[in-house]
């Protein structure tokens, strides 16, 4: 199992799933223990209100602080040009990707590693989803690992910036529904 | 009222909130049947025709919200019609014409070949690339056409009803914000909820009205030309909102009934016209984290589109769902049925929208990868959609003093474990990056859709036993009874 520690996506990935499962056992948990309390019942619902709305404001602040983070973190990772091209030194290897139903047309089939490229992505007919798949050294690696992803729309460049870390074969997968052969809309490339 | 006039009023009333309750939620299950199959061929169970599998795609999603929404939208009538007068007349009407769409998308996708999804993303509904018929789009927007109509009535009639009995700032909370409304023009949570879920979803409704008259028009006359990125703004818009409504009022339903269980008061106050006023911004905002990856829009609509989706859980988490744990916290409660599958449905909204931050907030990782469809099946099929079957048995109960069975039970618990199960699988496969909406999987992530569907079946036979119970508990009903 080719498991790249460079590719971005796989560490986002990673922790949102963490986090998915966490949150799920935490709030069922919640949900639980305030299911099995309600027994026996507290006449004087001012017992009950005055800590819960202590609890409450503590968990505002506390979700305060971790939505100010967390939209920090997604805005200084967010995947556009502008910030994109900050970001990168030299200029950027550029490849025009057009999405047709139900193919791709690239015009390099060899792209470097190391070095930034800049796909141009465009679509000629309906919106399609342009996901780049790393599949291993040789293409061996039957379900792809997701690198990065940007949308195909007609009349719209979309300029996605990716520094390729791993040399193998990569494949284009569709990742906007786009009609019948949707999910038979694929296209391969190499990183040398 | 008299006797007679007294009786024939409250068959109607029962009829409005039961019958619909009871078609609709037979249609859900029709539809999430649809979807089943779907799920069943991913997993190489069974193998259906890509095709087919989308037009299933189109019935499955459109008919699972559309459906869900009437459901809601009658409960919701049901409990705010003890605090407003809610026109029956225009209830009947609504439901009328949803009847005739709903005839004639399923007519249009099965006969006419249609398959775009939903989110019908322009230009796809006319360049199929020969899979569907010229007249299907066509079909299949006026169908769409008549449904928004109908759910802009309702809306109407919500902000009608209350802006008479409360006036229109008193109803939507803005007098208890600003610290100037009068003890007896404070309408109570379900009406204020109910209104300000009116106000913003009928601005989508206009979305909705705007693109589907456009797209209407380009399939009049193709040469009529429309912005991409601009038709995607108005369709996302429109149907975010639409399906965040859903849930919007199912919250209005739940402020209204689980005091009933609690035996305790949920009043409205400043901190609950906050919080939904504030909702209404936050969900409006969010629509924004459809677009993530369409590059060229304004970075500003970005930055917001993420912003509004953190935003969103604070009215949702911190006011109405704690809200109802203080309530329910020691209150001596019995776990009946009703109010169990509403605070499920609570826990769905919870988790789901947690799920659903996540994918706003990281959504270069995760867009258009299962991990979407696990958010909102989370939402919908264990939150919502449990909240509106809780609120169906509560009226069963009110209505007919129907009694708990232990078949209840096992429906809705075999509806919790298959639908988790189901939803679980849904989030592993997105967070190995399986792409979504495939009708045949990508090579290597076949496994994620087989174990779902064990889990998706499980869903079936808990719905299947719901819907029984549901449409046995009915029979118990007096008024509908005559």
């Amino acid at each position: 199992m080719v498991f790249s520690k460079e590719v971005k996506s796989v560490r986002t990935q990673t922790w949102i799933g963490i986090m998915s499962v966490a949150s799920l056992v935490a709030i069922a948990g919640i949900f639980l223990k305030v299911a099995m309390s309600t027994q026996p019942r507290e006449e004087n619902y001012e017992n009950i209100t005055k800590p819960g709305y202590a609890i409450r404001r503590k968990y505002f602040w506390a979700l305060l602080i971790v939505s100010v983070v967390c939209l920090v973190i997604s805005v200084i990772s967010f995947p556009y040009p502008a910030i994109m091209e900050a970001k990168i030194t030299g200029e950027p290897v550029v490849v025009k990707a057009t999405g047709f139903q139900f193919g791709w047309e690239l015009d390099k089939d060899v792209l470097p590693v190391g070095k930034p490229v800049r796909f141009d992505v465009t679509a000629k007919d309906v919106n399609h989803g342009f996901g780049i798949y790393y599949h291993g050294k040789d293409g061996s690696l039957k379900k792809g690992i997701f690198v990065a992803q940007t949308q195909a729309m007609p009349d719209y460049i979309n300029k996605l910036y990716v520094t390729f870390k791993d040399p193998g074969v990569y494949r284009i997968w569709c990742l906007e529904y786009c009609g019948a052969a949707h999910h038979i809309m694929t296209y391969e490339f190499r990183v040398e | 009222m008299d006797v007679a006039d007294r009786s024939m009023y409250e068959r109607r009333v029962s009829g409005i909130a039961l019958g619909y309750g009871a078609i609709t939620l037979v249609l859900f299950g029709v539809t999430v049947f649809f979807g089943v199959i779907m799920r069943t061929s991913q997993g190489e169970f069974i193998s259906v025709r890509p095709d087919v599998l989308y037009e299933f795609m189109t019935l499955h999603s459109i008919g699972a919200g559309g459906s869900l929404m009437a459901g809601v939208m009658a409960v919701m009538w049901y409990t705010l019609r003890k605090h407003l007068d809610m026109s029956m007349n225009i209830m009947q009407v609504v439901f009328g014409i949803i009847g005739a769409a709903v005839v004639t998308i399923v007519a249009v996708t099965l006969l006419g070949y249609y398959g775009t999804g939903w989110t019908f993303l322009y230009p796809l509904p006319f360049k199929s690339a020969g899979a569907w018929y010229d007249f299907a789009p066509g079909m299949w927007l006026l169908a769409l056409m008549c449904v928004i109509f109908a759910f802009a009535m309702s809306w109407i009639d919500v902000i009608r009803a209350a802006s008479k009995k409360y006036g229109f700032s008193n109803a939507m909370g803005w007098t208890l914000i600003s610290g100037t409304a009068k003890p007896e023009n404070v309408p109570p949570p379900v009406v204020l909820i109910s209104t300000v879920t009116a106000a913003c979803g009928l601005l989508s409704l206009v979305a909705g009205f705007i693109v589907v008259s456009l797209m209407l028009i380009h399939w009049a006359n193709p040469s009529y030309y429309l912005d991409y990125l601009f038709i995607k703004n108005l369709i996302y818009y429109f149907g975010h909102i639409v399906m965040n409504m859903i849930m919007y009022m199912c919250a209005a339903i739940v402020y209204e009934l689980m005091p009933i269980y609690a035996n305790r008061p949920w009043k409205s106050n400043k901190i609950v016209a906050i919080s939904w006023n504030s909702a209404f911004v936050a969900v409006t905002l969010a629509y924004w984290h459809h677009l993530l990856q369409d590059f060229p829009q304004p970075l500003i609509f970005q930055f917001l589109g993420v912003f509004g989706s953190y935003m969103a859980a604070f009215p949702a988490t911190v006011v109405t769902i704690t809200g109802t744990l203080i309530l329910i916290y020691k209150s001596g409660m019995k776990w009946k049925v009703a109010p169990l599958y509403m605070y499920l449905g609570l826990m769905g909204w919870a988790i789901g929208g947690f799920w659903a931050v996540m994918d706003a907030g990281f959504n270069q990782a995760v867009h258009n990868t299962m991990y979407v469809p696990s958010h909102f099946h989370t939402y919908l099929l264990v939150g919502a959609a449990f909240i509106f079957v809780g609120g169906l048995y509560h009226i069963t109960e009110e209505l007919g003093g129907c009694r708990d069975t232990f078949e209840d039970k096992l429906g809705l618990w075999t509806w919790f474990v298959g639908g988790y199960g189901f939803v679980l699988w849904f989030m592993i496969s997105g967070v190995l990056g399986t792409p979504r909406r495939y009708a045949v999987q990508m090579p290597g992530t076949e496994i994620y859709s087989t174990a779902a569907v064990y889990f998706a079946w499980t869903v079936v036979f808990g719905l299947l036993i719901a819907i029984a119970r549901y449409l046995t508990r009915l029979q118990s009903v007096k008024p509908l009874r005559g």
